[in-house]
């Protein structure tokens, strides 16, 4: 028997500016009934035009399918128009697919109901009571209460978790053979992840649908492919049984990959380590290994070669690389020439707090109407106290709309305070007047999240880079100027010569650094790192946090570093905070956070987090909270986690904990302790 | 919703308060004395006295404001100094050829131009498309006295097809009604249709590419069902706003029409009030047309807030 | 400060796109014929304003009762009007005014209502609520009806047109530049500029304006098309200018003189019409050159 969906030599292109870019360039691959496949790769891999050429979905012009098969049932979907019946009863009938952007995918003039039922109606036929009997059914399928109600419901009245859910609820429910959910879960939060991959995962195994799953997050590819694809370049590097490519990959890309990444269970003190260089240009390439420029296994027989083809290297597992990665096992395994950085214990850390916040709150009122009345509060973040030592770094997680980014920005000053003490070296800049906050703009500095909009477009970088040093007068004249513009750059691993260029020539992580550059400019003490390596690609992260690394060692600096990414925050933090719904639920050094987590907020979170190692997710133990987080305008009375936690007892319901000190140096918000 | 249309009705009563201030007082910034204007050539004291009490000029401006709007409401917009004539029975005699063709090429500009626009974002890049682009840009730069004089000159003088100037009431005679209203309102609403029709193509374009028109795509919807169900819905809430903002276009140009085609609307009374210094009846017109303006307005807006789900369940 | 040096060799210097922010607008703009052809047309215009008494073949005021409307001849290439005036040379002079009150109008507009448009998207709360709330209510009333209001106020003439387009067009401005200011003033990079302790003057000037003004210098392309229709329309009604040839006056002239020669009325209107039509071609274009975002959404 065949394949359920074969795809042979694939190619699409896309017309931007006068410019061919060759988004898929051939690529192969088949997926079988019943079977979870994995597409990983970086942004602008292709893996995601993969899908959507197969079904004709990309948009044309510009894209073009240039030539290749993709063979449902044996049937050529490529040979079918766009438009034809036969193509549209496939795609959509036989072939579901569920999108990145839940708060876009659905279309806000229509309600849920309506947008399930026309598709049901339209491929299994079903009249209209019949087809709401079905949206009925798949939305309580799909885990959201009231399904009777909701169905009446428009996308803006549910929540970015609820929206994927409808999505995928949509997409089941005309029973598909094979069901594509690309980049479903990136958008959200890391619990709310977990919970919808585990419920896509079990329907799809109950119904037999085959899934593709695409992602860039290792981990999740790790805990549910059978099989993976992995992308680079438009091409697929190697391909294979999960297992064999997380144990044994065969292409230094994936070898890459795999060093670059942090790990929840990686030895605390291992340096990363980083992909050199940037992604390709897809423009007219090159007839050569797309990888050659950034591979650390390269010979000379890879500069004279074509681009390789993909070939067998055993079990069925599959590469495109001339090398023999298994002759040079242990150095793709990273066990040859491991860095590692200083230790938390080797780097001076004082026992004075630079930071000290006491009992933070920070209130945003909610206005409608003509006149702007005050109808609400948010307590974006409610009582909020920690300190940071003189050259520690300080990790603060928590999921989106948990207040970490309040407490950031707050200590800034960016938004106002409604109370509460912060202490920057024994001085309280909670009330400072802002003329008055020279001095600490000069001693703290911030990293921002998306390195495209914190660079004014119209300064050069040099003027970007300069401006703390003109802010504060801390250079005499134009010549000292230059020089420590230079030193900045070249500090951050930038060309001195690139000053005279704008922002938008340069990539994500090459702006990033400059942003660095500017952070570092007033020679600061504090740098506040608000999910500053979250919008980067996972070879360009590595980049970053080295960089972010070294340059503590050699400047002392103390960080606040704000992320969601927990294993990125154990990497680099000391100590770490966890958040929930504006408060501080567990605050201990790393090791005892990660390795002894008391509240059962973050230990579901932490079992949330997905290892990028197939036997290692086998074996793990799963807590998947229910819920989803409230709103901060109506936090629940008691505890604030009491309506989602397992070990939820009745006095939750009443007492709101403070957070005690449950050893030494490990503080827990919870009851049941 | 009702909270929604309570709201702006009480906004739009509001607004119409303000717009009556503006109105008084704009007219006091007269640098003449209405009472002069009114009497002619070297009046003596007395007679202006005499005048000025008449129109209760004598009375603190404060005083007089809310006596004219207490007037006002009760539908007395005060007597015009020019014809000694009840300024309110003077706009309701015109009112009717101004309301109909201003209403007919209202809904003429927004039905073509909602239409056209649609078209051409279908059959984006065709020749089609190219054609409805050309002429709205045409449409939009037009001055449309030019166009109205064009046409006369075409339709009536050269082809002789349809009457020169003037108007006739549709109750009087319908047919001779519609073929002398039939160019005015292309020519008044020709801006007003060019600008929908820009606005809905590219409103059109837009949503095409949403995320939510490729999920509808993916689940194998008819082209059809994808642009009509799927993206003119979304379109419209946008172009709604527009409309909006189409009809001052329309309410103002309905003088320069009036005066092309010669009919005797509130804009031509406007028009020769102005000359005539008549400030109560400029003062009338101008009530009359905030008002309009403002109803308009309300209409608009809620419309738009029962097209838009994410306002009609808040 | 620490000095670390790392080794040159290992310096980033790869530039992803390498562009010229000036080559790439130049490109666009130019890119589409159209706008050479209108922007030859704004040229023919200006040249015709500057050089109006070297370029009319006759005195446009002087008349000669004895060639009243005379059909395109030699000697006054499109005839003459009912007062035996050339046509040819009053549309050459009706450019003067159609550009001085175009340029004073907008200018004018523009300057005052970036102004407003700053302030109340700077200082929000109160100012911006009354500031809005009154750019909404003069964006809904007419400009006809405003101009005639201020007529009756001011009498006939260029400054009542003007001071019309004034009120009319200020709102524009505000609006456009509020929604700009917002946009930026949310950006993280003025949020940068705050944390690294630039003064408000400095985010203003250096952050701020650099970032509002491209959609501006669009708007006031497009608004002395506006400008100048206005201005016509005006004229026509004949509350506009007196004294000076002005097309839309002349066009109403013409008008009684349908029969005998429709060049009086045909001629100065559509010379309206290609002036207008350029500037709001040329303006359409300078949005797509400026703002890649909007690139393709109008074509």
């Amino acid at each position: 028997m065949g394949h359920l969906l074969e795809v042979k030599n694939l190619k699409t292109e896309f017309k931007t500016d006068g410019h061919i870019v060759q988004a898929v360039d051939g690529v192969s691959y088949y997926v079988d009934e019943g079977e979870i496949v994995c597409f990983v790769g970086e942004s602008g891999s292709g893996k995601s035009v993969t899908q959507m050429s197969g079904l004709q979905l990309i948009p044309t012009p510009p894209g073009r399918i240039v030539s290749g098969e993709v063979l449902y049932k044996g049937i050529d979907l490529l040979k079918l128009k766009p438009e034809s019946e036969e193509l549209r009863a496939i795609r959509g009938g036989e072939i579901g697919f569920i999108f990145q952007e839940p708060m876009t995918s659905l279309n806000p003039v229509l309600t849920i109901g309506e947008q399930i039922m026309e598709a049901v109606m339209l491929h299994l036929k079903l009249n209209r009571q019949q087809a709401r009997q079905r949206a009925i059914e798949m939305i309580k399928k799909v885990g959201i209460p009231d399904a009777e109600v909701r169905i009446n419901d428009y996308p803006h009245q549910f929540s970015g978790g609820m929206r994927q859910r409808i999505m995928i609820a949509m997409a089941l429910s005309v029973e598909p053979k094979l069901l594509i959910a690309d980049e479903a879960t990136t958008a959200l939060d890391v619990t709310t992840q977990a919970q919808i991959l585990e419920m896509l995962r079990d329907i799809v195994k109950s119904t037999r649908t085959a899934l593709i799953i695409v992602t860039h997050n290792l981990g999740v590819v790790a805990r549910y492919a059978e099989r993976i694809y992995v992308m680079y370049a438009g091409t697929v590097v190697e391909s294979g049984k999960a297992e064999d490519v997380f144990k044994r990959p065969r292409h230094p890309y994936t070898v890459g990959l795999l060093n670059a990444i942090p790990r929840l269970d990686d030895p605390k003190e291992r340096k990363l380590v980083p992909i050199k260089g940037l992604p390709p240009n897809l423009m007219n390439k090159p007839d050569q290994c797309p990888f050659l420029p950034r591979c650390t296994f390269s010979t000379e027989k890879c500069h004279q070669l074509p681009a390789p083809e993909l070939r067998d290297v055993g079990n069925g597992q599959r590469s495109a690389c001339y090398v023999d990665i298994e002759a040079n096992r242990e150095k793709a395994n990273g066990q040859i020439e491991v860095e590692y950085k200083t230790s938390a214990e080797e780097r001076k850390i004082k026992e004075d707090p630079i930071l000290k916040v006491n009992q933070l709150k920070v209130y945003f009122p909610v206005t409608r109407g003509w006149l702007q009345r005050q109808i609400a509060e948010i307590k974006a973040v409610d009582n909020v106290s920690f300190q940071l030592r003189e050259g520690e770094t300080l990790g603060l997680v928590g999921e989106s709309g948990c207040g970490k980014t309040t407490v950031a920005r707050s200590i800034l000053r960016l938004y106002d305070i409604t109370e509460g003490d912060i202490y920057f070296r024994g001085q309280n800049i909670a009330k400072l007047p802002k003329r008055k906050l020279g001095n600490l703009r000069r001693n703290m500095s911030m990293i921002f999240q998306d390195p495209f909009s914190s660079l004014n477009p119209r300064q050069r970088v040099g003027d970007i880079v300069g401006e703390p040093l003109i802010v504060h007068k801390l250079v005499n004249n134009r010549k000292e100027y230059e020089e420590k513009v230079d030193h900045l750059l070249e500090m951050v691993g930038l060309d001195p010569h690139l000053k005279h260029r704008v922002p938008h020539e340069f990539s994500g992580g090459q702006r990033q650094r400059i942003g660095i550059a500017r952070a570092l400019a007033s020679d600061p003490s504090l740098i506040v790192c608000d999910e500053a390596i979250s919008a980067l690609d996972v070879s360009i992260q590595a980049q970053i946090i080295n960089l972010l690394e070294d340059l503590r060692e050699q400047l002392n600096l103390s960080y606040l570093f704000i992320a969601h990414d927990l294993s990125v925050v154990r990497h680099i933090s000391d100590r770490v905070a966890v958040m929930y719904l504006g408060r501080i639920v567990e605050m201990a050094d790393w090791k005892t956070l990660y390795e002894n987590p008391k509240h059962p907020y973050t230990q579901a979170l932490l079992s949330a987090v997905p290892i990028p190692d197939p036997e290692i997710e086998k074996k793990r133990e799963r807590i998947i909270v229910k819920g989803e987080v409230p709103s901060p305008l109506n936090r629940p009375k008691g505890c604030s986690f009491h309506n989602r936690c397992p070990m939820a007892t009745k006095a939750c319901y009443e007492i709101d904990p403070d957070l005690k000190e449950v050893e030494p140096g490990h503080s827990v918000a919870c009851l049941n302790l | 919703m009702t909270q929604y249309i309570v709201q702006r009705v009480i906004q739009t009563l509001v607004v119409i308060l303000i717009l009556s201030v503006i109105c008084f007082f704009l007219m006091h910034l007269l640098p003449g004395d209405p009472a002069l204007s009114l009497l002619g050539e070297e009046p003596t004291q007395e007679e202006i006295e005499r005048v000025r009490a008449e129109l209760g000029l004598d009375r603190p401006v404060i005083v007089q404001y809310f006596s004219w709007l207490a007037d006002a409401v009760r539908g007395d917009l005060g007597t015009s100094i020019k014809y000694r004539e009840d300024v309110t029975s003077l706009i309701l005699h015109r009112l009717t050829p101004t309301l109909h063709i201003g209403v007919v090429s209202f809904v003429i500009s927004v039905v073509l131009g909602v239409a056209a626009g649609v078209i051409a974002s279908i059959r984006r890049g065709g020749w089609l498309d190219s054609l409805i682009t050309i002429s709205a840009n045409l449409g939009m730069a037009v001055p449309n006295f030019w166009l109205g004089i064009l046409g006369i000159y075409f339709f009536s003088l050269y082809l002789g097809w349809l009457p020169v100037q003037g108007y006739v009431s549709p109750a009087e005679d319908f047919w001779e009604s519609t073929k002398r209203i039939i160019m005015p309102c292309l020519v008044l609403g020709c801006s007003s249709m060019a600008g929908l029709a820009r606005q809905t193509r590219s409103s059109m374009l837009e949503v095409i590419r949403q995320d939510y028109i490729r999920t509808a795509k993916a689940k194998g919807l008819k082209r059809k069902v994808v642009l009509y169900k799927h993206a003119l819905k979304n379109a419209v809430i946008p172009v709604i706003t527009l409309c909006g903002l189409m009809l001052p276009n329309i309410i103002g140009g309905s003088v320069i029409i009036e005066q092309v085609y010669n009919i005797n609307g509130i804009g031509r009374l406007m028009l020769t009030a102005v000359f005539d210094r008549d400030i109560i009846v400029v003062q009338g017109c101008l009530i009359m047309i905030s008002i309009t303006v403002a109803l308009a307005n309300l209409l608009v807006d809620i419309s738009y807030g029962y097209f838009n789900p994410r306002i009609r369940y808040r | 400060m620490n000095t670390i040096t790392s080794p040159k060799a290992q310096l980033d210097r790869t530039v992803v796109v390498q562009r010229n922010e000036f080559k790439r607008f130049l490109a666009v703009f130019l890119g589409r014929k159209v706008v050479i052809f209108f922007g030859l047309i704004i040229l023919g215009m200006l040249v015709m304003a500057i050089f109006a008494p070297w370029l009319a073949p006759h005195d446009p005021y002087k008349t000669d009762l004895s060639k009243t409307l005379q059909p395109p001849s030699k000697e006054h290439l499109l005839g003459t009007d009912s007062l035996g005036r050339d046509l040819l040379s009053r549309i050459i002079y009706g450019s003067r005014i159609s550009l001085k009150v175009g340029l004073i109008s907008v200018s004018g507009a523009a300057f005052i209502g970036v102004l407003l448009g700053l302030i109340a998207g700077y200082m929000g709360r109160i100012v911006d609520t009354i500031i809005s709330r009154i750019t909404d209510a003069v964006i809904a009333f007419p400009g006809i009806i405003l101009a005639l209001a201020i007529g009756a106020v001011l009498g006939e003439g260029m400054w009542t047109v003007i001071v019309a387009l004034w009120i009319g067009l200020v709102p524009t401005y505000v609006r456009v530049m509020r929604g700009q200011v917002l946009a930026v003033k949310e950006s993280e990079y003025i949020n940068a500029a705050i944390v690294i302790g630039a003064s408000q003057a400095r985010i203003m000037m250096k952050h701020l304006l650099p970032n509002c003004i491209s959609p501006i210098i669009v708007l006031f392309t497009m608004n002395l098309g506006v400008a100048i229709l206005a201005e016509a329309s005006l004229s026509y009604l004949g509350i506009g200018v007196t004294g000076e040839p002005s097309w839309g006056a002349m066009v109403n002239m013409g008008q009684s003189y349908l029969v005998q020669n429709p060049m009086l009325s045909f001629a100065p209107g559509a010379c309206v019409l290609l002036v207008v039509l350029a500037f709001n071609m040329v303006g359409d274009a300078l949005r797509d050159a400026l703002d890649p975002r909007l690139r393709g959404s109008s074509r």
